[in-house]
């Protein structure tokens, strides 16, 4: 692959992981986060960390498969998209829903 | 904390307090009626069947008032649990219109000496409609306030007089995927629950004056997105044993197998009364959100209605959850 299509490849792998975000500041713009807003950022971005760290999985298959090179050449660059989504649902969680109320969460799952 | 009331009845003595409560509801409601004595004409003298969104007339019963805002009817319509539609919040709302609230009937059967098989109007005729402002508390952990109309569920069942073996009520909702998209099959569809969507009382339970008959909400006939044109309301329990869009009562001496805790059941017990120290195994239950707050409130022990403590008088409601 060209430098040149290795950097198109790039700029659009970040335009389509940065687009669920973009989305998500419109309908926030728009007043369209539900009734419970919380909640469905919350949901959103836990979606996204699991599509985004899926593909991110996939490229090193889709290589050994199909003998491309290209998809190697974004596997890190997906993989730490999944982990800024994950970072993000997280900090959603502990301080817009629970705010750092640490008993309510963890009372649950430390059976 | 709890204000105990009837704590002298026992749990096994489950037919007498019944009919002890049967009959605080029979004196409820006649003096309601006492009280108000135009409320039975508006819904009597109603020629033309009421569709969703029409006016619906109703005495506010002042005993039920809470503190709480009602939440916004927009909020309250636009973000429901109700997977006939599908599992989106927004799918009831934007999906709804497929569902034919008329003609209606509503079976109701069973360990009964009257069995019958009612149409809706007259259901909706059988008692002045009352407004009561509830809470209601999903086992998701968010909250609203509502003020629903209709009627104490006993004034129907003691219509088809329970036998002496009725112990149990059991609800069904509708089944026509034609209505309800969500029951369709299909490739991606959701399988995680057996239609119809059954849900169920212990007897006591359904005669209990908080048990609501919900014909309206927020002063018009009910939308589909909220279970209509019939559905319960029961206030202290989670929203989902709160039936919607029923065609079916039937009194059974046995437990009923209810949806949910056939899908889940190490999630979702029978009773599933609102309580704040018993967890759901994925989340904690003592906080909810109230929809259209920011911060998390503290959960209720019954949802704030503690009079019906007096109904699970020696169970362990961590067993029994």
């Amino acid at each position: 692959m060209t430098r040149r299509g290795r950097v198109a490849l790039k700029v659009v792998a970040w335009a389509a992981c940065l687009a669920p975000l973009g989305w998500l500041g419109y309908r926030a713009g728009t007043g369209d986060l539900t009734a419970n807003p919380i909640s469905f950022i919350t949901n959103w971005l836990g979606d996204w960390t699991l599509r985004i760290l899926l593909a991110s999985l996939a490229m090193t298959p889709l290589r050994t498969l199909s003998g491309w090179s290209w998809p190697i050449a974004l596997r890190r660059l997906l993989g730490l998209f999944a982990f800024t989504y994950a970072s993000l649902h997280f900090c959603v969680w502990l301080v817009l829903d629970h705010f750092f109320a640490w008993r309510q969460m963890g009372g649950p799952t430390s059976r | 904390m709890l204000i105990k009331r009837g704590g002298d009845i026992k749990g096994g003595e489950i037919t007498d307090q019944a009919l002890y409560l049967n009959r605080r509801a029979f004196m409820a409601g006649a003096a309601a009626l006492a009280l108000a004595p135009g409320v039975a004409a508006p819904g009597m003298s109603a020629a033309a069947p009421p569709a969703a969104g029409q006016p619906l007339a109703a005495t506010r019963n002042k005993a039920f008032d809470i503190p709480d805002a009602a939440t916004k009817f927009q909020d309250a319509t636009t973000y429901n649990n109700f997977y006939e539609f599908g599992v989106n919040k927004d799918d009831p709302s934007s999906l709804g219109g497929t569902l034919k609230p008329r003609p209606w009937k509503v079976q109701v059967d069973g360990l009964v000496h009257k069995p019958a098989t009612f149409d809706v109007d007259d259901v909706i005729r059988m008692a002045p409609l009352e407004e009561r402002v509830y809470r209601l508390r999903c086992v998701e952990g968010w909250s609203m306030v509502i003020p629903w109309i209709g009627f104490p569920l006993s004034v129907l069942l003691k219509r088809v007089d329970p036998t002496g073996s009725a112990k149990y009520v059991e609800f069904s909702t509708l089944v026509d995927p034609s209505q309800f998209p969500g029951q369709k099959k299909g490739l991606f569809s959701f399988g995680g629950l057996d239609w119809p969507y059954t849900e169920g009382l212990r007897l006591d339970e359904a005669l209990h004056p908080l048990t609501l008959l919900t014909v309206g909400m927020y002063g018009q006939v009910l939308p589909n997105q909220n279970g209509a044109p019939i559905r319960v309301v029961i206030p202290w329990k989670y929203g989902f044993k709160s039936a919607k869009s029923i065609v079916r009562i039937r009194l059974t001496a046995e437990e009923p197998k209810t949806a949910w805790n056939k899908a889940a059941p190490q999630e979702y017990g029978f009773y599933s009364n609102v309580n704040p120290k018993v967890d759901h195994p994925r989340w904690s239950q003592a906080t909810e959100r109230r929809i259209g707050e920011f911060r998390r409130r503290e959960t209720l022990m019954w949802n704030g209605y503690d009079q019906v403590a007096g109904l699970y008088t020696g169970m362990d409601l961590k067993k029994q959850y």
